[in-house]
């Protein structure tokens, strides 16, 4: 379900440069001369893996601390429409190809006494039509 | 960005989702889910995980009910379709007390019948003339017809006339026309040794798109819940409508408040069983009651039942009455054809099976056996013992994987997500 929405539609070029990476990566690893015999594919798949998911690590992270720059300082609370202060709480979650570290965004309304998360799209639906019903 | 109190993204997510209805248990699911997709979670996870989309995807199939039972239900189905089937049958669970205070462990183990329906539309043709006039070959095999008998009879009303058997029932097939068994590719021509396509059987009818419900709920809880998918499939408004069931009184109670103008059918299947049953318990040589049964089942696939049901009045008749008739073993003679004429005579009228093959109708609900089996795949076993509750979301999650319009990626990419934090931050808030 990541990556399905405003992604880049040819990501060809991406690959071709992760692809790059993973070269830099190999010649880090063992050398311009490249590995010796004595090393075997399971450790060559192992090492490639784990560099995968530092990829996969950064670039969910990235992604998400960009995300969270666009929420601002403050967000209005679900139910009461009063904009209350934005802060994070530090999250770990499993992705595909290994866990992440997530700053979630997430927000308390002193008036309703309840934490909320400014992220979900169906808030935003709502929080359009509270507004609309009673601008505060 | 649809991520829940669980730490895990909602790819994550589904995958446990699928491992849980998947697997035979919670701990095999954790076990598959560390070793296939490198995913760190516990068996009792997995369950919490399992139930709290199962408890949501019931409230989902409640709220449905609720909007057909108001009419305000509408087909989400774009297509009418040619013959929609609908298939209704019991399996059975373990269940235990989910009363508070009796410690660990099961109390009260109890069995429970879970009702299960297959949805089914099919590709059909009507024909002018019976497209299969023979009894098919597979029930003309004596091992397989007893093979059917054991796995038939060893469940339900019949349960006590086999004998005991301690190998899992085989499981069903699905009638096949007896043309069919020389291989669905092809055969060789004698004269150029080319294979040729055989064109396609025009029966059965050849199903498309699955879907199912399951429930613990007693059989008026569950009518609505089948109508209302049914509904929700645009069955009603199918060219052709069959509801196939065993023969149980409930199903045809649950056929005439809810599907009225659906052709009620009882399963070939079942009647072979009981006639086999009845073959056998009137006695003589193995050939004797070999070719008994085959002319009783030919008759029945012919549409001649009243036939049978006349030989057997009379053989029931002739029989000297037992000294005790309400001590009988369900095992006696007199008591099996007693039984075969009861459900003979209460069945007869949809077991005109002649015009349902020509009207391009199923007669054999394998389909909905089939299911049992795997919904039972998932829930019953010698360890398992279900809170009825926790028993009806499991239901709901393997009912979801099991559908063929992927249900359950659906739910798990619509459901909503709250946007309030629960008890864990105020209770951080609190304490610092």
């Amino acid at each position: 379900m990541p990556f399905t929405k405003g992604q880049p539609e040819d990501l060809s070029n991406l690959r071709d440069m992760a692809y790059g990476w993973g070269k830099i990566v190999s010649r880090r690893a063992f050398g311009d001369e490249g590995p010796g015999l004595d090393i075997d594919f399971d450790s060559i798949e192992t090492l490639a893996v784990d560099i995968g998911q530092a990829v996969i690590k950064g670039a969910i992270e990235e992604t998400l601390k960009t995300q969270l720059k666009i929420l601002g300082d403050c967000q209005p609370c679900p139910q009461c429409g009063r904009a209350c202060p934005l802060d994070t709480e530090s999250r770990t979650i499993q992705v595909r190809g290994g866990t992440i570290e997530y700053a979630e965004p997430l927000c308390h309304c002193p008036a309703c006494r309840r934490d909320f998360f400014p992220s979900a799209p169906e808030l935003a639906a709502r929080l359009a039509q509270l507004l609309a019903d009673d601008p505060w | 960005m649809r991520l829940d109190s669980h730490n895990f993204s909602p790819t994550i997510l589904g995958k446990i989702l699928r491992a849980a209805a998947r697997s035979t248990s919670f701990d095999d699911a954790a076990e598959s889910l560390a070793d296939e997709a490198e995913v760190d979670i516990s068996g009792r996870q997995v369950g919490r995980i399992a139930h709290e989309v199962g408890e949501q995807l019931q409230q989902n199939r409640d709220r449905r009910v609720d909007e057909f039972q108001n009419q305000q239900a509408t087909p989400e189905a774009p297509v009418v379709p040619r013959l929609a089937v609908v298939y209704v049958d019991g399996g059975r669970l373990h269940t235990r007390s989910e009363e508070p205070g009796k410690g660990p462990g099961v109390h009260n183990a109890a069995w429970r019948e879970d009702k299960v329906a297959n949805l089914v539309t099919m590709n059909t043709e009507t024909h002018d003339a019976d497209p299969h006039a023979d009894l098919p070959e597979c029930f003309t095999k004596k091992k397989e017809v007893v093979e059917l008998v054991q796995g038939i009879a060893g469940q339900g009303s019949l349960a006590d006339v086999v004998e005991g058997c301690d190998k899992d029932p085989p499981a069903l097939t699905v009638c096949v026309p007896a043309e069919e068994d020389a291989g669905p590719i092809g055969e060789r021509n004698a004269t150029t040794g080319a294979i040729e396509n055989k064109p396609k059987p025009s029966w059965p009818p050849e199903p498309l798109v699955r879907t199912c419900q399951a429930t613990l709920e007693s059989s008026d809880e569950f009518g609505p819940m089948v109508a209302a998918e049914a509904h929700r499939r645009n069955f009603f408004a199918a060219q052709l409508r069959a509801f196939l069931g065993d023969g149980s009184s409930w199903i045809w109670t649950l056929l005439r408040t809810y599907f009225p103008t659906f052709e009620p059918i009882v399963d070939f299947v079942h009647v072979l069983t009981y006639v086999y049953l009845a073959a056998k318990a009137v006695g003589g040589s193995a050939t004797v009651v070999w070719n008994r049964y085959l002319d009783w089942a030919t008759a029945c696939w012919q549409g001649r039942v009243a036939t049978v049901l006349e030989e057997l009045r009379a053989i029931h008749e002739a029989m000297p009455l037992p000294e005790n008739p309400k001590e009988l073993k369900p095992t006696d003679p007199y008591e099996v054809i007693r039984l075969t004429i009861g459900y003979l005579t209460n069945n007869e009228a949809r077991m005109d099976y002649p015009r349902y093959r020509r009207a391009g109708l199923p007669t054999c609900s394998g389909l909905v056996e089939s299911l049992v089996k795997q919904f039972n795949r998932r829930v019953k076993g010698t360890e398992k013992f279900w809170n009825p509750s926790q028993a009806e979301t499991i239901l709901q999650l393997r009912a979801a994987f099991l559908c063929d319009d992927e249900r359950l990626t659906k739910h798990m990419k619509t459901r909503p997500i709250s946007a309030y934090r629960t008890y864990k931050t105020t209770r951080k808030r609190k304490a610092g």
